[in-house]
């Protein structure tokens, strides 16, 4: 009868106890799904973006599958612009935008949503050089819990008309409800993109190398080095020595990046498109709360732990030194994004639960010291609550001010439970 | 509207000090309108703060008396955001004028509000720096009222408007309270509040310090000319080069009428002939970076057949090339005294028919116009000259201007780009958006402010708080039917 009404197929989800999938085909049904939920204060998650408590409570629930809604709305080709509704997968926006030899900037794991993408603003691995995915967006749709639907933007690149409701909306993590339809900025793509991979020894070898690839931009008469991706990997713990090093990518013309590889170190490492591929995957799972499939650094997830820290990018290196030597973050694996000043931890929830207060000390000095931001992107199922207290913004009368708002869109909480 | 009563003067008066607060009609009378000179609205008092502290308890005051209060940085805004169109007060925002730090590490600096823009790029340039958004009216405007209108400019194609150089803000709402929001990086803690301030004309509170955003100035530039015999070829050339993906730092667009302005204003000597004319400007961190992309765009405007190309030399050739865009809009003052502007953004692919189209309206009313505009972004910025004593050039100035809206909201275009809505569009607003639209907004307004006390009634058409439509289109002109004639 519940299917019927809400015009959305049901099932039974992956084995747990009363958790149950809806899959709503129309923009319709997907407005009764959610009014349902809120007109009976039914707890309903969608995607994968373990951010709230209810993500982890053992509360039942309804799941909402938006994988129906995944098509082209409209394509102007010439504006460089495309509007899709948002069950979209990164592989499937990238495919259509391939038939027209445009690419969206931003590179994201083949089955990873835009409603994801976009409701956790989820920096990619060329964040620091293109913008986080909120600055691709000229136009959306919101889905409200109580079933309503607003719209901000347009097919234009620049819109100063009332209250920008996508700034809202983006990156809201799903507390103010759902993002069904967006347009999105396209980019023309490079000619070819060249991948390397160069071992390092130590935290300071990498920060140089990487330094020395942006500066020599600066040097007269030389092809400029086009980094579009820069990560540093680095792990001071027990095994795997050989996985400290830096992975990046050149993107320009086939001749400039022929001339540009002649000027690199011996010693770096030319990828093959597939293993990039598979590096990009990992680097990006690793460093985001989207679950889509599992985390390659952990298979259970109950036991690793991330943390994302942002700063100034050129501010980076001194903090890490600041901090490097205590005893909470020990061992730690670390991954850090150059150009765009984020870090991210992977620590042992097993050896370091007990770092949590730590965290919250490191925030408010980030915030306070240090100018910069921290949140925890993968946590244990047991840390649900404590993570999104880590995760609220830290002055308390803009958090106090936030979370007013929430609570007027979604009085039920059936978003965040 | 009268003057406050004294007793409430008393208590702004030891808030700020006895200097700082304006209350005869002389003084009042000089803040009576903005930019948008069509629009005039007479304040009760002017208080000048000097700090945040001030400014809260001038606020508080004007809570606890239900006062309405307006934030005014240079007065420059366009769409007449900075008038006291409810009564209240003007809080003027000049005194808080401190560049507090720039630190070439973060580039950052953290600024009070009242700080114009061209000065703190005068403070930048000895560290390589620079603030990118650049208004043409930068010598003037103040960051607090770019961060207030999300002010856009000439560079804003290839590094992007004031939202995206705002890292973090203090914001005295309307209650008095002081918060923060943002850091020192472009992550967002939470939700993005920031984003949703900047571009909020006020209306939200008043913000009185900022942390922005500095880049390295581009050292490699090249700025050139391109003189076109039809229009529509030079709309084409434009959505060509956006195709290709350059992205030049600045792409800008003058039409015959504003050529010959700026050339008797500044014997500039642009191409007499020209039915268009393109400015465009190219960047990059090395010269051969800047040769590569200069030869590309070349190779794509050629098929365009520009009649005249001219490229700038030497710096001073450059600057003298962007004073006379800058200048364009003083330009057309040798025509007619006063100016009515829209700065509607259309998808770019519809340039050439809008732009045939606001010519053809400009005929048909008997109005000239001049078209001055950020071309890259599709951000139109047609000029209607008129002269204030002329009621019945004022009534086709209105008209003209409604058509040319309409126009653009036609082919998907939206009200502004840059100068907000302030109360010259928002009787408008219900014809780009649905009434839940509206509503959402209004939500928002009174999330920041239940007591609707600022910079009430810009924005949101009147009544959308309740998610009705505003039905202005019924009488002859919107400017009219919400605020009586102004003019
Ligand atoms: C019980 C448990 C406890 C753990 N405790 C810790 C801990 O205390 N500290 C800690 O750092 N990790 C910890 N981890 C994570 C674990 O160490 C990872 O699985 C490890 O990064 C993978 O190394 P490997 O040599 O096994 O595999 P590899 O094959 O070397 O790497 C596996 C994947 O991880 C990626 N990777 C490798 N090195 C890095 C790096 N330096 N940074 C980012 N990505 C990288 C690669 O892209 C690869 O795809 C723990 C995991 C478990 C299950
Ligand atoms: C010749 C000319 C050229 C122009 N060119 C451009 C251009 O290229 N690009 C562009 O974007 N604009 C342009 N403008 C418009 C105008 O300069 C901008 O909108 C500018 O940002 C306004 O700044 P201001 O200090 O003059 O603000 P004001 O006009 O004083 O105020 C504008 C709005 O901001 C609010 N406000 C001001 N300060 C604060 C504060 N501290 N806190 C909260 N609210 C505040 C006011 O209440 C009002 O709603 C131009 C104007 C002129 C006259």
């Amino acid at each position: 009868m519940l299917q019927q009404s809400l015009g959305a197929s049901l099932t039974t989800s992956g084995g747990k106890k009363n958790h149950y999938t809806l899959q709503p085909h129309t923009l319709e049904s997907l407005q009764n799904c959610v009014s349902f939920c809120h007109n009976n204060h039914l707890p309903l998650q969608v995607g994968d973006l373990p951010l709230s408590s209810l993500y982890f409570s053992e509360k039942p629930r309804l799941i909402l599958d938006v994988s129906s809604f995944n098509a082209v709305h409209h394509f102007p080709v010439d504006d460089l612009l495309i509007t899709v509704d948002t069950g979209m997968t990164a592989l499937e926006l990238q495919k259509e935008c391939e038939a027209q030899n445009l690419q969206y900037p931003l590179w994201f794991p083949d089955n990873w949503t835009q409603m994801d993408i976009l409701l956790s603003d989820q920096p990619s691995l060329e964040t620091g050089f293109l913008g986080y995915p909120r600055d691709t967006v000229t136009a959306t749709e919101w889905l409200s819990p109580d079933g309503g639907i607003s719209h901000y933007g347009g097919e234009v690149v620049k819109n100063v008309s009332g209250y920008d409701l996508n700034k809202c909306i983006l990156g809201s993590h799903y507390q103010l409800g759902l993002i069904t339809r967006a347009t999105l900025k396209l980019a023309v793509p490079p000619e070819a993109e060249h991948h390397y991979w160069l071992e390092i020894s130590s935290l300071e070898e990498g920060y140089g190398y990487y330094q020395s690839l942006s500066h020599a931009d600066k040097s007269e008469g030389t092809t400029p080095f086009s980094l579009k991706r820069c990560e540093l990997l680095f792990r001071n713990s027990h095994s795997s020595p050989g996985t400290n090093g830096l992975f990046f990518t050149l993107s320009d013309s086939l001749d400039s990046l022929e001339v540009q590889a002649k000027r690199l170190p011996g010693d770096v490492l030319k990828l093959s498109k597939a293993s990039a591929r598979k590096w990009m995957n990992t680097l990006m799972k690793q460093s985001s709360p989207i679950r889509r499939g599992e985390n390659p650094l952990s298979k259970t997830h109950e036991l690793t732990m991330t943390l994302e820290v942002c700063l100034p990018p050129l501010k980076v290196f001194k903090w890490l030194h600041s901090i490097v030597n205590r005893p909470e973050i020990k061992p730690f694996g670390l991954q850090w994004r150059m150009a765009a000043g984020l870090i991210y931890f992977h620590l042992s929830c097993l050896e370091d639960l007990s770092s949590f207060p730590f965290w919250f000390e490191q925030k408010e000095a980030l915030y306070k010291h240090w100018g910069g931001t921290l949140r925890m992107i993968q946590a244990p199922d047991s840390q649900g609550q404590l993570m999104s207290e880590l995760n609220q913004a830290p002055h308390p009368l803009t958090r106090q001010l936030m979370q007013q708002w929430v609570k007027t869109i979604d009085p039920h909480q059936i978003f965040t439970g | 509207m009268d003057v406050l009563e004294e007793a409430i003067l008393e208590q702004f008066r030891t808030a700020v000090g006895e200097r700082f607060v304006l209350s005869s009609p002389e003084e009042r009378l000089v803040y009576d309108c903005d930019g948008c000179v069509l629009l005039k609205a007479i304040p009760q008092a002017i208080v000048l703060p000097k700090t945040t502290e001030e400014v809260s308890a001038v606020v508080k005051i004007c809570h606890t008396h239900n006062i309405p209060f307006v934030a005014r940085g240079a007065g420059t805004g366009l769409s007449g955001g900075a008038l006291a169109t409810e009564g209240g007060i003007i809080i003027a925002l000049n005194r808080m004028d401190a560049i507090i730090e720039i630190d070439p590490v973060s580039r950052t600096a953290t600024v009070e509000v009242g700080v114009v823009n061209a000065w703190l790029n005068r403070e930048a340039r000895p560290y390589g720096l620079f603030y990118a958004p650049d208004p043409s009216s930068q010598s003037a405007c103040t960051l607090g009222g770019n961060i207030a209108e999300n002010a856009g400019g000439i560079h804003c194609l290839k590094y992007g408007v004031t939202v995206d150089h705002i890292l973090g803000l203090e914001l005295v709402l309307p209650d008095g309270d002081v918060l923060w929001v943002g850091s020192q990086t472009r992550r967002i803690d939470g939700l993005n509040f920031l984003g949703t301030i900047v571009g909020s004309e006020g209306t939200f509170g008043i913000v009185t310090r900022a942390v922005v955003q500095l880049l390295p100035i581009p050292v490699h530039i090249h700025t050139m000319l391109l003189a076109f015999d039809d229009t529509a070829a030079a709309c084409r050339c434009i959505s060509a080069i956006i195709q290709r993906g350059i992205i030049p730092a600045a792409l800008e667009f003058m039409d015959a009428f504003t050529v010959n302005a700026v050339n008797q204003a500044f014997s500039v000597g642009f191409p007499d002939s020209a039915e268009a004319v393109l400015l465009i400007e190219l960047d990059d961190k090395t010269s051969l970076g800047l040769e590569t992309s200069l030869e590309e765009l070349l190779s794509v405007v050629a098929p365009f057949k520009p009649s005249q190309t001219q490229h700038a030399k030497t710096e001073e050739e450059r600057v003298q090339l962007w004073k006379a865009r800058k200048g364009a809009v003083a330009a057309y003052g040798r025509y007619l005294p006063a100016f009515y502007l829209h700065d509607c953004v259309i998808p770019r692919r519809h340039l050439a028919t809008v732009l045939a189209q606001i010519i053809a309206i400009g005929q048909r009313h008997d109005v000239l116009i001049g078209n001055v505009f950020h071309a890259g972004d599709g951000n139109l910025h047609p000029n209607i000259l008129f002269d204030p004593d002329n009621q019945a050039m004022m009534t086709r100035v209105l008209k003209a201007g409604e058509e040319i809206l309409d126009a653009c909201l036609t082919v998907g275009g939206v009200l502004s780009g840059e100068h907000g809505i302030g109360i010259e569009k928002s009787a408008y607003m219900s014809r780009l958006f649905t009434p839940e639209d509206l509503a959402r907004m209004a939500g928002l307004k009174r999330l920041f402010d239940p007591k609707n006390l600022a910079n009430p009634e810009k924005i949101l058409p009147h009544r959308s708080s309740c998610g009705e439509n505003n039905t202005a289109t019924s009488i002859s002109h919107p400017l009219f039917t919400q605020h009586g004639a102004w003019i």
